[in-house]
């Protein structure tokens, strides 16, 4: 089992008072699983996406990764399961000054050393480098290693990620909403692109995803989250159309959702 | 890693230090190999610093020559850091107002050493204008007053001692203004910026001579009694045979003597004395009584 | 409070509520500001009539007299060259020092490595956390404090504890300028866009490494382009440094003002605006490459324009980004070899650097004041000075104000010159008038802004004697020239249609101006003048360095008896004073209510 959350809260402190994001959550995830992640936006996926790179802290419950518990993790420890664990973010999570080459070699700073770091921001060594123009490559982003980040599209800014990701080589690929800003035809690539990623390495693959043709196409299990826990964990062969879009009952964005 | 640092400046900060430390070495060598023999002495101006220092290549050449050591000459135009300076064995032998070697004496412990012999019987002046009415320090009552530098002996402390003795009004002292400087004092009294003012009787005889002060501007209402002035002394821990052989040759100075002449000129003196300190302890009294030293 | 919709001036309907304009509380604050002024004109010690005194105006002709002509004799411009020089290498070296200070610093100071946001959110809240959490916050206090007390007072101190000259002046731009750039940095870093930080972070990268790839790339234009700023205010800054003993063109105007050869004076200042100038022209051209990589929305811009208030960097907005990138790498390390050579100069790298000598020397003298007196006599001696700061700066002001608001209508060019296609006569004389008023009221800005207040202050005590009085006037005048181009250049800025619809409408001039140039510039001018005021205070609290009045004469005073214990109460004094006018400052730039957005220049 790679994840196992057992009740768990979350609770932002703001100005307007305390919001839960998370109500008593529970969900287990098993190696080299995939699965999709879907609810309406404001559900919790996004902070269950945070709790799950160990980016964000639970107020109550636990969350083990691999039979250990986060919360008692030191910054080493967490450090190293966040390497283990890679993240595709929605546009805008790339560095915009960055060429698409550092980048891509971002990824692999979890096992860099401070001073490999600081070398690779002038000469990066011969190795990364080819790794990360495979991955650049396999991404179809080869002939832009040199441009700035900021200056791709918004598919090809998904793609880059896709390859950050590939060069951190993690066990867990999370991803959420990575085909939110793209047309069909190149959500279905990135989708694909995900799968043999996935299938590559045995990998698990959670992603969030606002298309439900796309959950239902692509992933064998489809969780849904209301509220802040899990409303809906069925394998997809026994869900229909019609039994998800209770997720998404008098919002109108599911009527607008891009039908494949 | 509590303490990243961009690698351009960890780059630059490298570069930076392996510099520093080319030129350092260079440079330390020079400056171990002439400390041996170095005298370095700071003169208080009476002019233009730039003026004096270009000016004053004969009395360094005539130093170098008496003491056998490498005379390097600084004209600061701050009394407090020259007192620092020698605290911090950054000077060797300074000429000091005689309330700048009070102050120096209380915390660095210096050595006097030679005075010209006038600085043993110093005034101030007291100005203002012509036809004003103060006519002695007991008609200063209600009006303006400037002193000069603070740690001025005759633009303040002593002009102050000698007020507070006769008795002036407490209110004159204490709304006084501190000019920064004698010529300063002697401007702002002609100009009638202030009702009256005191100075050092040498610089107000300087600028009247120099035309810098029209002569029907300003009038002397007071002269004060003779008080101790400049002098020079030695840091402590200086090398006594180095400060021995500096008193010496400024003693053995003999106007007479043309080539002595030009040196004597420089220092606006005609013949030097020894210093000894307790002629200072009526100086230093005055300055405790003022709160001017702790 | 969009305008591009409408001809109609935003806020000028505002006006029309007068009927509570006379409300108790109103009364109460209007009262009480005219019985502050009061305080602060009998503070600063304003006479009026002392102005067109016979002998004052007999002082300033003697003065402009000696002025001419310049002595331009070998020897001199010789000096001159070497001061020039000086100047240039204490700014560079002191930048380059406030570098060193302000980087680390600032990194340690920034809210997004340290103490909140997504970097901390994931890790157990440990001592270790809470300690660096601790050191973070105490940084930015400790740069809040190099950065409160001005920069001419830091001089005063080093110049005392490591001796006069360019070293002196060198280390107190470090100190003063490392706790702005430390703070801006910090800033910078705070501001960059949050998400590539998030995404390194979860990829398991260190706090370091996040900072190398993340934060660093995202910021360093900003960086650059302050830190080009930086130099600029360095350069003046170490030129005024020289008042107070540390070498370059100030000590060379403070020497020959005291031995009256104004003509040489005249030859330094001459030598300064060149200067300031030349290196103006020179970093607006760089920080315009720059600027073309700082985002328009970055709050780095606004950092900018408020830490300082004066002479907002222009942006240029189509310069190529490539050609900025392979410029910009050019400049840093042209500089960094430039300030190399003025770290040599001024004395820093050849002995001082390693010289065991310097750091005790700096150590000792901390030491020595140690603790604060807190003598009652002392502290109640103090309320005079204190008072006398304040009232400098708000009169000074105010006088600025005056002066500014005057000449800045004559130099608004949309109010000065009527567009060539615009209907109706106009006289031939009438418009060479308006054009003559234009370029005089230009000229004066420049003039009176380009001489520092320091130098403003000697000439004034020539005028009307030492103290407070003259402080006010040097204020008054250079604020005039600062306030009055910001005016002219906001009233420039302001969206055009309305006013076009009022001429359109038969207004006339004076009718245009206050119907819809003042309702839009309000809140914009205000802000400006508020800030100077901020400002203003900071150098009010040194003029007394140099006779101007104020806790200047004190601190002077104090560190020339070697009373070095009364130094540090000093320090906090003026610290305490200074953090005061921020606080009220923001109160009064933010809290108006109808004006709850920050004013920024377009």
């Amino acid at each position: 089992m790679v994840y196992l959350l057992d009740k768990v809260w979350k609770e932002y402190r703001g100005r307007a008072g305390v919001t839960r994001a998370l109500d008593g959550l529970s969900l287990s995830v098993e190696r080299g699983e995939r699965l999709a992640l879907v609810g309406r936006s404001g559900a919790g996926k996004t902070t269950l996406f945070r709790l799950l790179n160990a980016t964000l802290r639970p107020t109550r419950g636990r969350v083990l990764f691999d039979e250990r518990d986060v919360g008692q993790m030191s910054s080493r420890e967490l450090r190293a399961m966040r390497r283990r664990v890679g993240t595709v973010y929605q546009q805008h999570y790339l560095v915009p000054s960055l060429s698409v080459l550092d980048n891509a070699l971002c990824g692999g700073l979890g096992r860099w050393s401070l001073w490999q770091t600081a070398r690779s921001v002038l000469r990066p060594e011969r190795a990364d480098v080819e790794e990360a123009e495979h991955f650049l490559e396999l991404v179809g982003l080869k002939d832009k290693l040199r441009e700035r980040a900021d200056t791709l599209s918004g598919g090809q800014q998904q793609r880059l990620a896709v390859a950050r990701v590939l060069m951190q080589n993690p066990e867990v690929i999370l991803a959420d909403e990575p085909v939110a800003s793209l047309d069909p035809g190149l959500a279905d690539s990135v989708m694909n692109l995900l799968h043999e990623v996935a299938d590559e390495g045995r990998r698990t693959l959670v992603v969030a995803l606002h298309n439900v043709e796309l959950a239902l196409g692509y992933f064998p299990r489809v969780v849904g989250l209301r509220g802040g826990a899990v409303a809906l964990d069925a394998k997809a062969s026994g869900l229909t159309r019609e039994a998800l879009a209770e997720f998404y009952a008098d919002e109108k964005a599911w009527q607008q959702t891009p039908v494949t | 890693m509590r303490r990243p640092l961009p690698f351009r400046t960890t780059l630059l900060l490298a570069f930076l230090l392996a510099a520093g430390l080319c030129l350092s070495c260079s440079g330390g060598n020079r400056a171990g190999q002439a400390s041996q023999t170095t005298l370095r002495l700071s003169m208080i101006p009476t002019t233009d610093p730039g003026k004096m220092l270009r000016e004053s290549q004969p009395l360094v050449d005539y130093l170098q020559r008496e003491t056998g050591a490498k005379v390097e000459l600084t004209i600061p135009t701050n009394y407090a850091a020259v007192v620092e300076a020698v605290g911090s064995d950054q000077v060797d032998i300074a000429h000091f107002g005689g309330f700048t070697y009070v102050q120096a004496s209380a915390r660095y412990g210096v050595t006097p050493l030679v005075q010209r012999d006038r600085d043993q019987n110093f005034h101030s002046v007291f100005i203002t204008q012509p036809g004003s009415n103060v006519n002695g320090l007991a008609d200063l009552k209600g009006h303006t007053f400037a002193f000069g530098d603070v740690n001025s002996t005759s633009g303040h402390l002593m002009p102050e001692y000698f007020m507070r003795q006769s008795g002036v009004d407490a209110d004159v002292i204490a709304k006084a203004v501190y000019t920064g400087g004698h010529d300063a004092t002697a401007l702002a009294v002609s100009n009638r910026k202030v009702d009256a003012g005191a100075l050092d009787e040498l610089v107000f005889e300087r600028m009247t001579k120099e035309g810098k002060l029209a002569p029907d501007s300003v009038r002397v209402f007071y002269t004060t009694p003779a008080f101790f002035d400049y002098l020079w002394a030695a840091r402590k821990g200086l090398d006594p045979g180095l400060a021995e052989s500096f008193a010496g040759a400024l003693l053995k100075l003999d106007a007479s003597k043309a080539d002595d002449k030009k040196v004597l000129d420089i220092l606006s003196a005609t013949k030097y004395v020894k210093a000894s300190d307790p002629d200072y302890e009526k100086l230093r009294q005055a300055a405790r009584d003022a709160g001017l030293l702790k | 409070m969009a305008t591009d919709s409408g001809h109609i001036a935003p806020r000028s309907v505002a006006r029309g509520r007068g009927g509570d304009l006379l409300t108790p509380r109103r009364v109460v604050v209007m009262l009480g500001t005219v019985a502050a002024l009061a305080l602060c004109w009998r503070a600063a010690e304003v006479r009026p009539a002392l102005l067109f005194d016979r002998m004052t105006l007999a002082a300033v002709w003697n003065f402009l007299r000696g002025l001419f002509p310049p002595d331009l004799s070998p020897d001199f411009l010789r000096v001159v060259l070497k001061a020039t020089f000086q100047t240039i290498a204490v700014a560079l070296a002191g930048t380059l020092l406030s570098v060193g200070i302000g980087m680390p610093l600032g990194v340690l100071a920034t809210a997004t490595l340290w103490r909140r946001g997504p970097l901390l959110e994931g890790e157990r809240r440990g001592t270790k956390l809470k300690l660096l959490a601790a050191l973070s916050l105490s940084t930015r206090a400790l740069l809040g404090f190099l950065r409160a007390v001005p920069d001419l007072m830091w001089g005063l101190l080093f110049v005392v504890a490591v001796g006069l000259g360019s070293l002196a002046g060198t280390l107190a731009l470090a100190v003063a300028y490392g706790g702005v750039l430390g703070r801006v940095y910090g800033d910078v870093f705070e501001d960059v866009d949050p998400r590539p930080v998030e995404a390194l972070h979860a990829a398991g990268a260190t706090r370091a490494q996040v900072f190398l790839r993340g934060v660093w790339p995202q910021a360093a234009p900003a960086v650059a382009a302050y830190t080009l700023y930086n130099f600029e205010c360095a350069v003046r800054a170490a030129a005024v440094l020289g008042f107070v003993g540390a070498g370059g063109l100030g000590y060379e105007i403070n020497l020959s003002m005291r031995l009256f050869e104004y003509g040489q004076v005249l030859t330094l200042i001459l030598a300064f605006v060149a200067l300031l100038t030349g290196t103006d022209a020179l970093s607006r051209h760089f920080r315009r490459r720059l600027h073309a990589e700082v985002s328009p929305a970055s709050p780095a811009r606004f950092l900018m324009e408020e830490t300082l208030g004066v002479g907002a960097p222009p942006f240029g907005r189509r310069a190529s980004r490539v050609l900025s990138r392979v410029r910009a790498r050019a400049v840093v390390p042209l500089l960094a070899f430039a300030a190399l050579c003025s770290l040599y100069a001024v004395g820093f790298l050849n002995g001082a650097l390693l010289d065991e000598g310097l750091a005790s020397r700096v150590a000792r003298f901390v030491a020595r004041m140690f603790p604060p007196d807190l003598s009652a006599e002392f502290l109640l001696g103090l309320v005079r000075p204190l008072f006398q700061t304040v009232g400098i700066s708000v009169i000074g002001t105010l006088l600025g104000i005056a002066v500014g608001a005057g000449l800045a209508l004559p130099a608004t060019s949309t109010l000065a010159f009527v567009p060539a296609d615009a209907a109706g006569r106009r006289s031939a004389s009438g418009l060479a008038a308006r054009w003559l008023a234009y370029r005089v009221a230009r000229a004066v800005f420049t003039l009176l802004r380009a001489i520092p207040e320091l130098v403003w202050v000697l000439v004034c005590i020539i005028a009307v004697g030492l103290g407070p009085f003259a402080g006010t006037l040097a204020i008054g005048l250079h604020t005039g020239g600062v306030l009055g181009k910001l005016y002219a250049e906001t009233l420039e800025e302001v969206p055009m249609r309305p006013v076009e619809a009022l001429r359109a409408a038969g207004a006339r001039g004076p009718q245009v101006f206050l119907w819809a140039m003042w309702p839009q510039a309000r809140p914009m001018l205000l802000s400006y003048t508020v800030l100077r005021w901020e400002m203003n205070l900071r150098v009010s609290t040194v003029l007394g360095l140099v006779g101007g009045g104020g806790l200047g004469q004190a601190v002077y005073n104090n560190v020339q008896l070697g009373f070095y214990t009364r130094l540090s109460t000093l320090i906090a004094v003026v610290y305490a004073l200074v953090v005061a006018t921020d606080w009220l400052s923001d109160r009064l730039r933010y809290r108006t209510p109808d004006e709850c957005e920050p004013p920024r220049r377009t």
